[in-house]
């Protein structure tokens, strides 16, 4: 029997199985990492004394001198997090390629013909993305805004 | 592997015989963006007009795939292929009409998104791509056979849509309206997929055939402790569903997105999604879940009549336009729903029907308003009260929107009457009188603003009006001759809609007998 009609018949009858009963782990184990988290944040809080709300015990260190305007924070490049999708993507098609691989020599032709579709429609989504400049830092260009 | 390519390559062919129009669609899309990345203009002195010179000769290659989409439907139904049993992609009659359906509207959606992209100021070249991706993903949603499908499908249309939405970001409601749906939007999506999970562990399968299956022999034993999770499962499948439709519990969304988002993607939400969440839904509840018709039977008659009312309630003293077409919607919705909770054959025959009216009420109106602007300018209407004296210039015009507004409100010769009163016979027949009384109460009441918008047209008189150039508005209404034969057609079909009634009884009983 090949590939196809054992999908074919996969989609058209059903199975029996046994049935998963030991949810109660599952609900202890959920209580007791809600137990720990809570234990963590709180008891600190509750066993500490800065309840007295001082400005000067509360503001920045900064050698002694005032402290300058929020020296902390910076403004955060965009541009980080799209580079983070993008490779979440192209991680994923590395993930579906390596079962793909193990298995060519059971699903044959058809397989290999089916993954070569999905890599194209990746590989257009490479080009446009290549193009449209996703993968350049931007440049500041006066007047321009997409 | 010779004998293995003779063996199922016949198969492999019959599957894409059956899916040719959506194989073309998806080509199609990714022609789109080859040709849009390899179209990056740089350090041009005249990029702003190239870009739309550009995204206006995409806009008309999407047009015309999408029309070959639809003669490629039409010669689908010709050539017959009931023979062919696809067990990826559902392939019958009630799917190619709803697909057929949803590729017109974008069709009109498109064509009506031509001035938009003429005068917007960024350029807008991935619009029309977007829109055909999304297209492709309501097409792939209605033919969805499991429920993981039927997920991937949601999640790819809301993307698009994601980016849609964004286009006027410059403009403050377009901000709040992007971020308010992406969040929203993905906590749906989330309730499918835990939904999913649930009926997953229940029957332990997300193929449509085999649920339905399962569930005919299982229902009728009272056997409820294997079918424990399955009561929750179908609940958040379906408030997930109802977040897409617009539909009680979820439908807060829908006027501050519609507002923030361009007047186009605006008919996009309107029309399309809405007719292939309708599929889905109806596919969903009355061949799957159908054993289980009592535990779902609640939650649509309680949104239902919450959607009526709210809808109603809502659109009292509503000037903004988009807002008012999205409390509108809601109440329609509230309609559609009435002939989904009866259960019977005749109520999903009355949705059907509804939802045809619905279609040509909602094109008509939005022809008129995408088309619509100031004279020499690039403005267009926001709020009703501009639309005083517009009948002083363009009286034909405004008696077509008259008979719009009288569908909308339901008075007698007139489509919306028929439509509503179907839905009411049906509910009738299966014992659902509260609905029946909640829908012709809020018609009764929802008549006062559908009326109004004509009292603003034909008869508003202002203080300012001595003054006799402001007698005349400045509004002009830019339809050609091509879009004014949509507009007046639809007219018709909304008047002479009595003798057409036989003819979609018929029409919709070989629809829903392939359900």
């Amino acid at each position: 029997m090949n590939f196809v009609e054992y999908i074919s018949t996969y989609y058209f009858c059903f199975t029996k199985d046994t049935y998963y009963t030991d949810y109660h782990k599952i609900i202890i184990f959920f209580f007791l990492s809600f137990l720990i988290c809570n234990l963590l944040i709180f008891l600190s809080y509750m066993f500490s004394l800065t309840l007295i709300k001082d400005s000067e015990k509360l503001s920045e260190y900064e050698c002694g001198f005032d402290p300058f305007d929020n020296a902390t924070r910076q403004p955060f490049d965009v541009h980080f997090y799209i580079v983070g999708i993008l490779f979440l993507i192209f991680d994923i098609e590395i993930a579906l390629l390596f079962p793909w691989i193990t298995g060519l020599q059971f699903i044959g032709w058809f397989g290999f013909y089916t993954m070569t579709i999905f890599l194209i429609i990746i590989t257009v989504g490479f080009y446009y993305e290549w193009h449209r400049g996703a993968l350049t830092w931007p440049q500041k260009v006066e007047g321009f805004t997409t | 592997m010779g004998q293995l390519i003779t063996n199922y390559f016949i198969q492999y062919t019959e599957y894409a015989v059956t899916n040719i129009p959506e194989i073309f669609l998806a080509l199609i899309c990714l022609i789109n963006l080859i040709v849009i990345s390899m179209s990056y203009f740089r350090s041009s002195s005249i990029w702003p007009l190239k870009y739309k010179f550009f995204s206006l000769r995409l806009l008309q290659f999407n047009i015309e795939a999408l029309v070959i989409v639809l003669l490629l439907y039409i010669w689908h139904i010709w050539i017959d292929t009931t023979w062919i049993i696809n067990p990826f992609l559902a392939v019958d009659l009630y799917v190619t009409f709803f697909k057929m359906l949803i590729i017109g509207t974008t069709i009109f959606v498109l064509r009506n998104s031509h001035k938009y992209i003429l005068y917007h100021l960024n350029p807008v070249t991935e619009y029309s791509f977007m829109m055909t991706a999304a297209c492709f993903f309501l097409v792939l949603l209605v033919s969805s056979t499991s429920l993981i499908f039927m997920l991937i499908c949601v999640l790819g249309f809301s993307l698009s849509l994601y980016i849609l939405v964004m286009y006027d970001i410059p403009y403050k409601k377009s901000l709040e309206a992007t971020s308010k749906y992406f969040y929203l939007s993905t906590l749906s999506a989330a309730f499918i997929l835990s939904g999913t999970f649930m009926v997953y562990t229940c029957v332990h399968t997300n193929v449509f055939c085999n649920i339905s299956c399962i569930l005919f022999e299982r229902a009728n034993q009272n056997a409820w402790l294997d079918l424990a999770f399955i009561n929750v499962g179908i609940t958040t499948v379906l408030f997930g569903l109802f977040f897409k439709l617009a539909a009680f519990p979820c439908q807060i969304w829908a006027p501050e997105i519609y507002e923030g988002s361009p007047n186009a993607v605006m008919a996009f939400f309107v029309l399309p999604v809405k007719i292939a969440t309708l599929a889905i839904f109806i596919k969903l509840f009355t061949s799957v879940f159908k054993d289980l018709y009592y535990l779902w039977n609640y939650v649509v008659w309680y949104s239902s009549w919450s959607s009526m009312i709210f809808g109603c309630v809502g659109a009292y003293n509503e000037d903004s336009i988009k807002k008012f077409i999205a409390y509108s919607s809601i109440n329609q919705i509230g309609f559609l729903l009435i002939g989904i909770v009866c259960g019977t054959f005749e109520g999903i025959q009355a949705t059907i029907i509804y939802l045809l009216i619905y279609i040509a009420m909602n094109m008509c109106f939005l022809q008129f308003y995408l088309n619509t602007f100031y004279v020499e300018q690039s403005k267009n209407i926001e709020y009703l009260t501009e639309l005083k004296h517009f009948s002083k210039n363009n009286w034909q015009i405004s008696i077509g929107i008259v008979i719009i507004f009288f569908t909308m409100a339901g008075i007698p010769p007139l489509a919306g009457f028929f439509g509503k009163y179907f839905l009411f016979l049906s509910a009738f027949e299966s014992e659902n009188y509260a609905l029946v009384v909640v829908g012709m109460i809020t018609s009764l009441i929802s008549t006062y603003y559908y009326l109004r918008v004509i009292k603003i047209l034909w008869f508003e008189d202002s203080p300012f009006d001595y003054i006799r150039r402001w007698k005349e508005s400045r509004l002009k209404s830019q339809l050609n001759t091509n879009e004014l034969t949509l507009f007046y057609t639809l007219i018709i079909f909304l008047t002479v809609f009595l003798f057409f009634a036989k003819f979609l009884f018929y029409l919709t009983e070989i629809i829903v007998f392939s359900c």
